[in-house]
Parts: structure tokens; C-alpha cells; sequence
């Protein structure tokens, strides 16, 4: 068999790159590797559906899609890359030839700084066999306690709470989900999870973890019969960096996926990608940028042009409460929140014009706003004087 | 093309991702032909995209 494209990563970034090059018309063998038993499944559920009603996560693709595509899928861990002999090596000793070689490796979470005291203790959810294990634990557990106020530590306070579990939120930050929503619909939020009944530590440190709880390095002990550590996720290219490619907190990549090997490209989370505004990239971890990339690497082996770049989407699912964004928020410089749909919507300008967009419970009216971005500000306030 | 029976092709929204559902399109890759109408695709299909269920389609009004 001649060697053709192996893809590393069998996730949202190895599926659809799979998917989108056959749709394109790529013939040679596709081989998709991944060291995770479970058939490609929707990581964004793990945190949601799967936490709140114990549901399985969602298939990527119907079980009969690789066979039909002609994608293999192999189960192993892909241990090292020999670049210049064009082979891969898994963790069973195998070796396999590649023509062109994808990586799709993801991410992993950060985890609790090794030095914290008893950081081993506490749990983080990244894939499956993290689903297995929390979901043991949320089942003997009582009280949670979640370090991380970020979108996926919200995710699974509001899911623990609406079990009943009594839930805190630790966040380092003054403000919540820092990295994606501004602080105005940050605030709604969270009060929004006050009246549910979880309890804040805003602008908090911890200085331990034990088996009875988190104490802060304020002196206040937070009792807690489970720890959760929601605190971001980091690249996984280690693989990468040991053959050879450039790395800087993600695999470095072209505007086509190229890493800095020859016949070797990255995407993903474990990818970061080159942005306009700037210098050092961005690995936006999300769906909506993933399958972007996936089209963009699909092009570049097909030889078609580059897709067309749209506001990139991020949404969260938090008890009952639904919160979507698109467009970068540090760029706004100023914005207005209004009421809409029975929620919120919040619209961000710069330079004039629409640049972002975020919603709590207003999906329609936010699907029809970010058709706007790029639009005139001065439409805005005129249909505010008129509505 | 002609007019398929039962009147025109209608578009679907996805309302957290925005992916667009096109009857005439179907979602191939996901097990639905060409041609298959909205009420017909199975209640466990999922948005493509982000997984979304069937119930948070909305209509497109324009096409
Ligand atoms: C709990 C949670 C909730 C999320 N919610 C949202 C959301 O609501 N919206 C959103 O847009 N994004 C969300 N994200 C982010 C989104 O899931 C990621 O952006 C997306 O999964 C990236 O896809 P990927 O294929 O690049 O990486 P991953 O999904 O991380 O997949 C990488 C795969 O590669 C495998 N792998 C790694 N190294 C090797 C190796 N050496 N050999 C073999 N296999 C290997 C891994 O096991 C994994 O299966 C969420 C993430 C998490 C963890």
C-alpha cells in the first residue's frame, strides 16, 4: 500500500479535516489515529447534557460514515514522529509511512500549579474516561467545590446544582469567564447563578487542596467533598516539539496549517494559528475556529482557495441558561446591553462599527446580529432612537 | 430542477451555531440524503456543527 495521509487526533479537528478532504475529492488512504477507545464524539456535551441528565455525548458522525468515506480509524497513541523518514511510531512499537501527516492532538487542562498542596486531588473533565470518573464521584459527593470561573467550570457548577449538590466557585479574577464575555453580561450571569443558590469567592487565591475542602490564602476554608479544577487547557505538542516543529504554546502554523516540517500540518486546539490583528497567533479553542481550519487544511491539500473568514462562534450551556458570543471582545472599546428575546444581547463596537456580539437567552436575535458585525454603529443608535 | 413534490425546499437554522439545515442538501455526512424533508430526519440527529438537537432548529424564513 503506498503511504498516504495519517491524521493524529480522531476529535473535532481529525474528523472533520477527514470529512471536509474527502468531500473535496482526496483520494489517497486516510488513516485517522487517536488514543481514545470511544467512536469521535462531541467534546462540548461532556460539560452540558452529559453532566445535567447523564446522557452519553453525541456521536461526530454516524458509525457507518469511516467505512462509507474509506477513513480508517486506528485505536493507539502516536509516540514519535520521524519527520525525515516520513513514519510515525505508536506506543504498541508499530511504524506506519505517511505521504502527509496532520496533527490533531487537542488540548489538556492546565491542571493546578504542581507545587499547590494537594493538587493531585482535584478532578478535571477533558474527555470520556474524565466523564466515568466525575460523574462516580458527583454521584458520593455532596459538596462541590470548582476552581475556575471560566465557561466549562460554570457549566459543570450549574449542572452540579441543578442535582442539588451544594456548589462554590473559586476565580482568581474580579469578574467571571474573563476570557470570553465582557463584564457587563459576566455580572447577569453570575447573579443569575446566585438565585440558583451557588456560592462566589471573587478575587481568590487557594493555597490548598485537601480531602475536606479548599482553603484560601484569605484564611476562609471552603468545605468540599469533591474539587474540581476548571483552570484552561494547555496544546498538546509534545510529540510535535520532540520531532522537530516550532512550538510556542501551540504548534506554529501557517495561514494553510503548515507547520515548519515539510508535509506535516496542525490544527485544532493543538494549533496556533496566525490572526490578522496579532503577532503571536491565536489558538481560540473552539468548535467554530476548529472547523474553519479544518476547511482551511482541506483547501491547501486540494489546491482550492482558502475558505472566506467569518466572526468565529462560542456558546455555553449553564443550567437553563444559554450564552452564546462571536467576535473578538478585546476589541471593542465600548458597547450597550439591551433587552431582547425574554434575555439580553450585548452588542460591541470599534472603530465604529459592530465587532462583537454576546447573548444570554436570546439566541434569535443573537443569530441575527452577527449577520450584522462589520455594520455602522450609527445604524445602531439610530434604531435605539426609533425602538 | 423541477419543483419537488410537496412544495419548495425549505432552510433550517441551527439556533446556537448558526449551521444552516437545506432540505435540497440534506447532511450527507451525517446519514441524511439529499432531499429529505425536515420532518422526516430521524429525532436523534444532531447539528453537525455543535451538536445541537433537533428541537433547537428554527426555520428560515428566506431562503
Ligand atoms: C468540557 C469541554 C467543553 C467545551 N465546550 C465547548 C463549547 O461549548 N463550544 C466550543 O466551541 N468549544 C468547546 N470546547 C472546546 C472544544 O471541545 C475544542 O475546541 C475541540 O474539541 C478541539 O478539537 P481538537 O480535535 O483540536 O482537539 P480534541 O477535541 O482535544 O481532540 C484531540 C484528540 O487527539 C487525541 N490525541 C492526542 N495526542 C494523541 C497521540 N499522541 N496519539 C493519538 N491520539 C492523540 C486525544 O486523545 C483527543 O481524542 C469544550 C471543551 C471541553 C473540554
Amino acid at each position: 500500500m503506498s503511504a498516504g495521509l495519517i491524521i493524529v487526533g480522531a476529535s473535532h479537528a481529525g474528523v472533520t479535516v477527514a470529512a471536509e478532504l474527502r468531500a473535496a475529492g482526496f483520494q489517497p488512504a486516510i488513516t485517522l489515529v487517536s488514543d481514545e477507545t470511544s467512536e469521535p464524539y462531541h467534546r462540548p456535551h461532556l460539560s452540558k447534557e452529559c453532566l445535567a441528565t447523564d446522557a452519553e455525548p453525541g456521536m461526530l458522525k454516524p458509525t457507518t460514515f469511516y467505512e462509507e468515506k474509506g477513513i480508517e480509524r486506528l485505536n493507539a497513541r502516536v509516540d514519535a514522529i520521524d519527520p525525515d523518514g516520513r513514519r510515525i511510531v505508536t506506543s504498541d512499537g508499530k511504524s506506519f509511512e505517511y505521504a502527509t501527516l496532520i496533527l490533531a492532538t487537542g488540548a489538556k487542562p492546565r491542571g493546578l500549579p504542581a507545587g499547590l498542596p494537594g493538587a493531585e486531588l482535584a478532578l478535571t473533565l477533558r474527555d470520556r474516561a474524565d466523564l466515568g470518573v466525575l460523574r462516580a464521584r458527583l454521584a458520593t459527593s455532596r459538596q462541590l467545590a470548582i476552581i475556575g470561573g471560566g465557561l466549562i467550570g460554570l457549566e459543570i457548577a450549574a449542572a452540579a446544582r441543578s442535582k442539588g449538590m451544594s456548589v462554590d466557585v473559586v476565580e482568581c479574577a474580579d469578574r467571571l469567564m474573563s476570557r470570553c464575555i465582557s463584564p457587563e453580561l459576566a455580572n447577569l450571569v453570575r447573579e443569575r447563578h446566585v438565585a440558583a443558590g451557588i456560592t462566589f469567592h471573587m478575587s481568590s487565591n487557594v493555597k490548598a487542596v485537601t480531602s475536606q475542602g479548599i482553603e484560601l490564602t484569605d484564611g476562609v476554608f471552603i468545605p468540599a467533598d469533591l474539587v474540581i479544577a476548571s483552570v484552561g487547557s494547555q496544546p498538546r505538542t509534545e510529540l510535535a516539539a520532540r520531532a522537530g516543529l516550532t512550538c510556542d504554546d501551540g504548534i506554529l502554523v501557517g495561514v494553510d496549517g503548515s507547520s515548519s516540517v515539510t508535509g506535516i500540518f496542525a490544527l485544532g486546539d493543538c494549533a496556533r494559528w496566525p490572526d490578522p490583528g496579532l503577532t503571536r497567533g491565536i489558538r481560540h479553542e473552539s468548535i467554530a475556529a476548529t472547523l474553519w481550519q479544518a476547511k482551511a487544511v482541506a483547501a491547501a491539500l486540494t489546491g482550492r482557495p482558502l475558505p472566506a473568514s467569518t466572526p468565529l462562534r462560542l456558546w455555553s450551556q449553564q443550567g437553563a441558561m444559554r450564552i452564546q458570543m462571536a467576535g473578538p471582545i478585546e476589541a471593542a472599546t465600548h458597547g450597550h446591553i439591551t433587552a431582547a428575546e425574554g434575555g439580553h444581547i450585548l452588542y460591541g463596537f470599534s472603530t465604529g462599527r459592530l465587532s462583537s456580539v454576546q447573548a444570554m437567552d436570546a439566541p434569535r436575535a443573537f443569530n441575527t446580529a452577527v449577520a450584522r458585525i462589520g455594520s455602522c454603529e450609527a445604524d445602531f443608535r439610530a434604531e435605539a432612537a426609533t425602538s | 430542477m423541477t419543483e419537488p413534490v410537496g412544495g419548495p425546499w425549505r432552510v433550517w437554522e441551527c439556533i446556537l451555531c448558526g449551521w444552516i439545515y437545506d432540505e435540497a442538501e440534506g447532511d450527507p455526512d451525517g446519514g441524511v440524503a439529499p432531499g429529505t424533508r425536515w420532518e422526516e430526519i430521524p429525532a436523534d440527529w444532531l447539528c453537525p456543527e455543535c451538536g445541537a438537537k433537533k428541537a433547537d432548529f428554527d426555520m428560515r424564513l428566506v431562503a
